[in-house]
C-alpha cells in the first residue's frame, strides 16, 4: 500500500529531535534509515502522524574503534559498519549477521541502530549485539543513560526506549583471550528475508575448557534472547559434540518461539536446536 | 510453409531484444508509469466478509471528503454480468460478496491517499452467510452454501459436456474424457498405484502491478490503457460489462508490460474505472493495484486436488489411467471452465494410454478467484502425473527414463483423444536432460545433513484452438518494416520474434523492422497473449501479411520494370528480375513526389499488407472429449513438450531443499531466437522451483495470510542453482504449419520442474510429497512421519 499521509521532520540536532518527540510522545516516530518504519506504516501496523528523520543530524554516522570498544553512531548504515576492518576482524559474528540482512540497497541506507530499535524478535544485529554485550547509548529530554542491551527487548516490536528518547550510539566492548565467535541464520530464502532463526555463539577457551559462553537467538522468542541455561551448561566443561548437542537441546526448550505465517513455533524449536549446535561448532573451530 | 531446408539469415539468431534498451535504460514506459492532465485516483473498497448479504453501504462520509469526485456502488454500474465463458461476475458486488477482497464500492478522488481515505469512510452493513473454503465441501448434492444461487440461468459458452448439474450446485465447470474400459486396463495391469496430488494456491507475481487508466470521453468513446495482456478479450470484457459497442472501445497497452503469466487477461478495474470516469464528470481514472490487490484479488493460480489410479505390467506400458480432478475454483468462474478443460487434455500429450477415464469438475468457494496461470492447469496436473509415474515405476522396479521412453507418444501417432499428434519430442527429450544432467558429474550421496537425489520429469502444454491473430505490415518510405499486431509482448520477447520473422521474409537486417504499439483503434485482432501461441500464431499473421505487402510491392514495380509481377522477385528491399537480377529497383524508389510535395505512392495509399491466421479445431464429443475423426482430428494448435532433470540436496535437519543442477529441455519446433528461448528457460527456473518449494498463499476461511513479498515467497537470483549447473537443451522438430516450422514453448518449461523435484527428493531421502509447494515443514513432517514407520 501507500504511505498513510504524515508530517516529517529532519531535524538538525539531537535536542531538535527530542523536542519534536515530546511534542507529539503518542503520535511521532524516528525513523533513520525508514527501512523498517515505512515498510510497517505501508502494512498500516503503525501511521505516526510525524516521523522525525534523525539522518540529517550531524555527527552520528561514524564507526569507530577505542582501546575498549567499537562506537557505533546512530545514523551508520548497515554497509558502513560491514566496511569496518575492525568488524570484519574482531567481531565477525556481527559481520555475518549484518551481511545476510534483506538486500545490498537496503543495507546502503538502514541502519543498526534503527534496526534494533524496532525491537523484532527476528533482527540479526539485535541477536548480534545481544550475544556481543552492547551498550546503548541513550538520549532523551533530560539527559544521557547507558543502558545494557540486555535490558533493551521488553516485548514484541517494544524497547525500553521512552518515546522522546532515541539511542544515540552502540558501544560493544572489544574481548581478549581465545575466543571463537559465528553467527548463523537460517531463512526462507537466499536474499530478502529476516531469518525464522538465528544464533550467535561465542565461545572463550582455556587449557581445552570453556571458560565463557554466549548464546543469543532471534525468531526464538517474543524478543531477541540470550539463553543461559544453556550458556552455564557450557561453562567449565570441555567443548566437543556432546556438551555442544547438550546446550543445544536445553537452548531448544528454554525458548518459546511463535508460529506466524513465516514458519510454526515447532518448527522453529527444530532450527533452534540445530543452529545453536552449528553456530556453537563454527565459534568452537574459529576459537584462538 | 516455407522450404525447411533454406539458410537464414535473421530466424535461428540471437538478435537481441526489440525492448531491450528501454528496459535498461529505464526509458520504456509501462502503463504504470502513464498520467494525463486532470487525471483522477481510484482506489477500491473490498469486502471484508467472504459470503455475506450486502444490508446496507453509506458512502455518504466519502463524497463529503474533500477531494472526492465519485463515489460508485452497483447501483451506479451497468446491471451486468461479465465472465470469460460463464457470465456470472458484476462490477460491484450486487446484493451479496462471495469472498474477502471483493469490490464492493469504488471511488475517485484528487490523490491515492484520499482515495484510500475515502474508501475507509464507506460503511458496509453485512449480514454473514455460511461460507465455504473447501471444495469437497462445495462439490456436494447438497452443501451448506449456495455460492450463485442463480447458476441455473447464467449465460455460459458450450463447451464439453452440461456445465449445470443440479447435483453439484456449487460445481460451474465439468469436462470428462472417456477411452477403452479402465476395468480392463487394470486386470491388465501387474501393479496398480492410487494415489491423491495436490497444490496450494498461488499468485503470479507479476513485477508491475496490475494498473489501468480509463477515460470515459465526452464524445462517449471509451479509452482504456492497461498493463494487460490480452487487448482485444479486455476490449470485449469492457464491451459486455459496459454494455457499450466494441466500436466504441479504445484499448492500448504500451509497448513494456511487467509481467503477465496468465494473470492480466482478464479485466480487472478496467471496466469500473471507465464508471468512475463518467460518473467524476469524464476525466481520466487511474487505479494502480498494491501488492496485495495485486497478488490476491487480481486472480490466483487454482488448488487442485488430484486422484489418480494407473496401472502398469511389469514391461512398463502403462494399461489404464483414471483420473477424478477437482479444482477450487473461487468465487467467480473467471478463467476456472476453461483451465478445467485444458488440464483434463493434459495427461494425454505426454503418453499412450490404452484406456483412460477423466472427471474434472471447477467448483465455486468463498476463495478468491482462480484464474489462468502460466501453464493453464497443466503445471498441477503434471505435478501430479509425473510424481504418479516414478510411483509406478518404482511399483515395478524399473528406471524412471526407461518408463517414460516407453510410453510416451510418436510422430503422428494418434492419442486417447483421438488427435494426432505433430512435432512429438519425446525420447529426444529424455535424451537430452539425461546426458545433460551426467555432464554435470555424477550424483554423490554424502552423509551428513544434506543429502542428494536426482529426479526427472516430462511434461506438454497444448496451445489454444480455434485460435486467430492478425497482422497488418507496412513498408515505410525509407523502407522500414512496420509490424501492426497486438500479441502484447509482456516480457517473453514475442515482439523480436515476429521482427526477425518478418526480417527474413523480406531478407533484411531486424533493425529494419519495429512492431507498433498496441492500440484496438489500429492494431488488428489477437485473440491473447497466452497459451503460448504467439510465435506460432501471430508468427503465421505476420508471414502472411509479409506475403500480401509483397505482392503489392510486385505489382507495383512491374509497371515500372516492363516485367510481370510472376518474374519478379523480392529481398533486402530491392525488386529485381529472377532470372536477370541485374534488372532491379529499390522499393523506396516506389515513392515519388506526386502530391506536389513529399514522398508517396503514385496512386496514393500505402504499402499495407494484412492478413488473418486462423487455427480451427475439430468438432468435440462432449460425452467422451474425443476430437472427431473429420480428416483434421485437432484438438488444439499445437502440443510442445518439455523434460527436465534436476539434482536436488535435502537437508534432513531442516527439510530445506534446493535445487543444485537442471537440465532443462524443450521442443520448439524452430528457435526463433535462441537466445530468447534460453532466456525463458533460466527464468523459468525461479518460477518452477518457486511452485515447488516456496510459492504459496497461505489462506484462513477466506482471507489470505500472506499478500505480499516478505511473506509471499518467491525466490530470489540467489536461491537458482549456480549458472554453471544450468544447461538448455533446445530440441527442433518441426512444427509443420509454424512459421519457419516454430511453435512456442514457455508455459511448458515451468510444468516439470516441481514434479522432477519430487521425485528427486524421494531419491535422496526416500519421502514423496504429494503437495506442492514442497515447504521445509512439509519435508520435515514426510521425514518424521517415515522415522516413525521405520
Amino acid at each position: 500500500m501507500a504511505l498513510p499521509v504524515f508530517d516529517y521532520l529532519a531535524p538538525k540536532s539531537i535536542e531538535e529531535a527530542c523536542a519534536a518527540l515530546q511534542s507529539k510522545p503518542d503520535t511521532s516516530k524516528l525513523i533513520a534509515g525508514g527501512q523498517s518504519v515505512l515498510r510497517v506504516m505501508k502494512f498500516r501496523i503503525m501511521a505516526p502522524e510525524l516521523l522525525v528523520d534523525v539522518k540529517a543530524i550531524p555527527g552520528l554516522r561514524y564507526v569507530e574503534e577505542e582501546p575498549d570498544v567499537l562506537r557505533i553512531g546512530a545514523t551508520a548504515t548497515q554497509t558502513d559498519v560491514l566496511r569496518s576492518e575492525i568488524v570484519r576482524t574482531e567481531f565477525p559474528l556481527l559481520f555475518e549477521a549484518i551481511s545476510r540482512i534483506a538486500t545490498t540497497a537496503v543495507r546502503n541506507t538502514a541502519t543498526i541502530v534503527g534496526n534494533i530499535c524496532v525491537g523484532h524478535t527476528a533482527s540479526d544485529p539485535s541477536a548480534a549485539l545481544l550475544a556481543l554485550d552492547a551498550i546503548l547509548v541513550v538520549v532523551g529530554t533530560t539527559g544521557e543513560r547507558v543502558v545494557p542491551i540486555s535490558e533493551f527487548f521488553v516485548g514484541h516490536m517494544t524497547t525500553s526506549l521512552d518515546a522522546t528518547e532515541l539511542v544515540r550510539e552502540i558501544r560493544i566492548p572489544r574481548r581478549k583471550g581465545n575466543l571463537g565467535m559465528a553467527y548463523l541464520a537460517h531463512a526462507g530464502r537466499a536474499a530478502m528475508e529476516t531469518p525464522l532463526v538465528a544464533a550467535g555463539a561465542i565461545l572463550s577457551v582455556r587449557d581445552g575448557v570453556c571458560t565463557g559462553a554466549t548464546i543469543a537467538l532471534a525468531g526464538a522468542d517474543e524478543t531477541p534472547i540470550r539463553v543461559g541455561r544453556a550458556e552455564e551448561a557450557l561453562v567449565g566443561t570441555r567443548i566437543d559434540d556432546r556438551t555442544i548437542l547438550q546446550a543445544s537441546s536445553i537452548a531448544a526448550e528454554d525458548c518459546s518461539p511463535d508460529t506466524d505465517v513465516y514458519a510454526s513455533g515447532e518448527y522453529r524449536r527444530r532450527l533452534v536446536a540445530v543452529y545453536v549446535r552449528d553456530a556453537l561448532r563454527t565459534a568452537a573451530s574459529r576459537v584462538q | 510453409m516455407n522450404n525447411p531446408t533454406e539458410e537464414f539469415s535473421v530466424v535461428g539468431k540471437n538478435v537481441i531484444r526489440e525492448e531491450g534498451p528501454g528496459k535498461v535504460t529505464g526509458f520504456g514506459k509501462y502503463a504504470i508509469d502513464i498520467e494525463f492532465p486532470r487525471m483522477l485516483w481510484a482506489k477500491v473498497k473490498r469486502s471484508t466478509r467472504p459470503h455475506a448479504k450486502i444490508l446496507n453501504v453509506d458512502i455518504s462520509r466519502a463524497q463529503a471528503l474533500p477531494g472526492v469526485h465519485a463515489v460508485v456502488v452497483d447501483k451506479d454500474c451497468p446491471q451486468t454480468l461479465f465472465g470469460f465463458g460463464c457470465y456470472d461476475e458484476p462490477l460491484l458486488a450486487r446484493d451479496k460478496v462471495r469472498y474477502i477482497g471483493e469490490p464492493v464500492a469504488a471511488v475517485a478522488a484528487d490523490s491515492e491517499a484520499i482515495a484510500e481515505m475515502a474508501c475507509d469512510l464507506i460503511e458496509v452493513d453485512y449480514e454473514d452467510l455460511p461460507a465455504i473454503f473447501d471444495p469437497w465441501e462445495a462439490f456436494g448434492a447438497n452443501p451448506k452454501t449456495l455460492i450463485h444461487e442463480n447458476q441455473a440461468n447464467y449465460r455460459r459458452v458450450p463447451i464439453g459436456p452440461v456445465q449445470y448439474d443440479a447435483k453439484h450446485p456449487n460445481a460451474f465447470g465439468y469436462y470428462r474424457i472417456r477411452t477403452g474400459e479402465v476395468s480392463k486396463g487394470f486386470e491388465e495391469a501387474d501393479a496398480i498405484i492410487e494415489k491423491t496430488y495436490s497444490n496450494a494456491m498461488m499468485a503470479h507475481a507479476t513485477m508491475e502491478r496490475h494498473n489501468c487508466i480509463s477515460h470515459w470521453g465526452a464524445d462517449d468513446n471509451i479509452t482504456v490503457w492497461s498493463s494487460s495482456q490480452a487487448a482485444y478479450p479486455l476490449l470485449n470484457q469492457i464491451s459486455e460489462a459496459l454494455d457499450v459497442p466494441h466500436s466504441r472501445i479504445r484499448v492500448i497497452i504500451p509497448k513494456y508490460v511487467g509481467g503477465g503469466f496468465g494473470g492480466k487477461i482478464e479485466m480487472k478495474a478496467e471496466g469500473l474505472c471507465a464508471v468512475l470516469s463518467r460518473a467524476a464528470g469524464y476525466r481520466p481514472i487511474k487505479i494502480i493495484y498494491t501488492r496485495e490487490e495485486s497478488l490476491c484479488w487480481a486472480g490466483v493460480q487454482h488448488p487442485f486436488e488430484m486422484r489418480i489410479k494407473s496401472g502398469v505390467r511389469k514391461d512398463g506400458v502403462i494399461t489404464a489411467c483414471e483420473m477424478f480432478v477437482l479444482v477450487n475454483g473461487g468465487a467467480y468462474a473467471q478463467h476456472g471452465f476453461l483451465v478445467t478443460r485444458q488440464a483434463s487434455y493434459g495427461p494425454l500429450g505426454s503418453y499412450r494410454f490404452p484406456h483412460f477415464k477423466l472427471d474434472n469438475y471447477v467448483v465455486y468457494t468463498n476463495n478468491p478467484p482462480g484464474v489462468a496461470y502460466r501453464g493453464f492447469g497443466n503445471t498441477q496436473i503434471h505435478f501430479a502425473l509425473e510424481s504418479h509415474i516414478d510411483e509406478l515405476a518404482h511399483a515395478i522396479g524399473m528406471d524412471t527414463y526407461e518408463i517414460r521412453r516407453r510410453n510416451v507418444l510418436h510422430e503422428n501417432e494418434i492419442n486417447a483423444a483421438g488427435e494426432i499428434q505433430h512435432s512429438v519430442a519425446g525420447a529426444e527429450l529424455l535424451d537430452e536432460i539425461k546426458s545433460g544432467l551426467e555432464r554435470h558429474g555424477p550424483l554423490e550421496r554424502v552423509d551428513g545433513p544434506w543429502r542428494r537425489g536426482r529426479g526427472i520429469a516430462f511434461a506438454n502444454k497444448d496451445s489454444v484452438a480455434p485460435s486467430a491473430s492478425s497482422a497488418i505490415v507496412k513498408i515505410h518510405n525509407d523502407e522500414t518494416v512496420e509490424i501492426r499486431h497486438s500479441a502484447g509482448n509482456i516480457g517473453q520477447g514475442s515482439s523480436t520474434t515476429l521482427i526477425q520473422i518478418a526480417a527474413e521474409f523480406f531478407k533484411v537486417t531486424p533493425e529494419r523492422v519495429r512492431t507498433a504499439e498496441v492500440d484496438t483503434w489500429v492494431t488488428p485482432y489477437d485473440q491473447l497473449t497466452g497459451s503460448s501461441r504467439l510465435t506460432f500464431a501471430a508468427g503465421n499473421a505476420v508471414l502472411m501479411a509479409c506475403e500480401d505487402v509483397k505482392r503489392q510491392v510486385l505489382k507495383m514495380a512491374s509497371e515500372l520494370m516492363q516485367a510481370t509481377p510472376e518474374e519478379l522477385e523480392l529481398a533486402d528491399m530491392n525488386v529485381f528480375v529472377r532470372d536477370n537480377p541485374a534488372r532491379l529497383m529499390r522499393v523506396r524508389d516506389l515513392f515519388r513526389t506526386v502530391f506536389f510535395t513529399g514522398s508517396f505512392l503514385p496512386a496514393g495509399g500505402e504499402l499495407l499488407g494484412k492478413a488473418t491466421f486462423t487455427v480451427p479445431s475439430s468438432k468435440i464429443d462432449p460425452e467422451t472429449g474425443h476430437a472427431a475423426n473429420d480428416g483434421l482430428r485437432k484438438i488444439f494448435s499445437f502440443c510442445t513438450r518439455a523434460a527436465q532433470a534436476v539434482e536436488v540436496a535435502v537437508n534432513i535437519e531442516t527439510g530445506q531443499v534446493k535445487l543444485e543442477k537442471i537440465a532443462i529441455a524443450n521442443d520448439l519446433g524452430k528457435a526463433i531466437n535462441p537466445m530468447s528461448c534460453e532466456g525463458q528457460m533460466h527464468a523459468a527456473i525461479s518460477m518452477g522451483l518457486g511452485q515447488a518449494i516456496s510459492e504459496e498463499l497461505q489462506i484462513s476461511e477466506g482471507s489470505i495470510l500472506n499478500g505480499d513479498f516478505s511473506s509471499y515467497r518467491f525466490l530470489t537470483a540467489k536461491d537458482a542453482p549456480s549458472n554453471e549447473y544450468v544447461s538448455t537443451h533446445i530440441v527442433e522438430i518441426p512444427q509443420f504449419d509454424g512459421p519457419y516450422q516454430a511453435k512456442g514453448f514457455s508455459e511448458a518449461t515451468t510444468s516439470p520442474t516441481a514434479p522432477a523435484i519430487a521425485n528427486a527428493i524421494f531419491d535422496a531421502v526416500g519421502v514423496r510429497l504429494r503437495h506442492m509447494p514442497m515447504t521445509p515443514e512439509r519435508v520435515l513432517e514426510a521425514l518424521d512421519q517415515l522415522n516413525t514407520e521405520n
